[in-house]
């Protein structure tokens, strides 16, 4: 059963062109090139191609030279701080603190847990295990300690610089 | 830390493709709320809460639990989007590794001897596409319960 339009009419319905485009950009896991979103995003070429040099321009997306085309890929700088903004704005300094100890707390749980030091080495068990199931769990394991740690980077970020940030938020830069 | 050589990280990838589920979900007229655990923010699993009613559809009210897993560009996206509801009805939408099917995409749905599993061909693998496939799959298996 072909499911490739299932979903599109209702996606359509209700969000713009623009929502659509954004959206399948900024979720890629690899740079990707026009047509490609376009055909995600259920828009014509052309309007994929100009909504990415708006993204491109307001640096919410950036460009990868590509041998046949030009590719398109999330800003990771954008996201990050987008991610740091949503921190600074719903937690102050103290929440922010207990946080990262939240963060380390399921760090060392998943080190217990699985008697290796890293994702990474979490993940060579993948390739050993005997079963799907058995290969899916450190799988999922792995990246939810790879997220965390990324988590994490992010939250020493807003503690190192609260003080800063909290006050360009405010409005009340020091 | 984390190695991660050059290019796009797979674990910010695997962030912001929860972030941008999140939005597409609570775009969808059967979704009520979502929340991002273990953190609102800093998730790794998120829940919607689906009410059927809202598009005319009799069911009761259920749960869509999200995940979404990117390794590295040269291995496939892994994801779940796994639903139950009040008196007990469960099934997902899922793309990984398992026992039962010959490809990763697979629809399960639980029966009083386990789970049965069968083939599903996801039209896109980007997680906004996925969102709004998925719920237009759920709200054909809730029509035909």
């Amino acid at each position: 059963m072909e499911h490739s339009a299932r979903g599109v009419e209702a996606w359509t319905d209700h969000t713009t062109a623009f929502d659509r485009v954004r959206s399948i950009v900024e979720g890629l896991d690899q740079p990707r090139t026009a047509q490609y979103i376009a055909d995600a995003a259920a828009v014509s070429e052309t309007t994929a191609h100009n909504h990415l040099t708006r993204l491109a321009e307001m640096n919410v997306i950036r460009t990868v030279a590509g041998e046949d085309a030009t590719r398109y890929e999330p800003d990771p700088l954008y996201a990050r701080f987008r991610t740091l903004r949503r921190l600074i704005a719903d937690h102050n300094h103290e929440e922010l603190l207990e946080l990262k100890a939240d963060l380390q707390a399921q760090i060392e749980d998943a080190k217990q847990q699985h008697g290796v030091e890293s994702p990474t080495a979490l993940r060579e068990q993948a390739t050993a295990a005997d079963t799907a199931a058995e290969t899916m769990d450190c799988i999922e394991a792995a990246s939810d300690w790879a997220l965390t740690r990324y988590h994490l980077s992010i939250v020493d970020d807003a503690i190192d610089n609260y003080t800063e940030y909290a006050a360009i938020d405010r409005g009340t830069p020091a | 830390m984390y190695a991660f050589d050059g290019g796009h990280d797979p674990r910010q990838a695997s962030h912001e493709a929860l972030r941008g589920i999140r939005e597409q979900l609570r775009r969808h007229p059967m979704v009520t709320t979502v929340e991002g655990f273990p953190h609102d923010t800093l998730h790794t699993e998120l829940r919607a809460d689906i009410e059927p009613s809202s598009i005319g559809v009799n069911a009761p009210r259920g749960t869509l639990t999200v995940r979404w897993f990117v390794s590295d560009p040269t291995v496939p996206v892994r994801f779940t989007f796994h639903y139950s509801d009040e008196n007990g009805f469960d099934c997902g939408w899922h793309h990984h590794e398992q026992d039962h099917v010959a490809e990763l995409g697979h629809y399960q749905q639980r029966t009083a001897e386990g789970y049965t599993y069968e083939e599903f061909h996801f039209g896109s693998k980007e997680p906004s596409r996925v969102v709004w496939e998925v719920l237009e799959e759920l709200q054909t298996v809730l029509i035909e319960r």
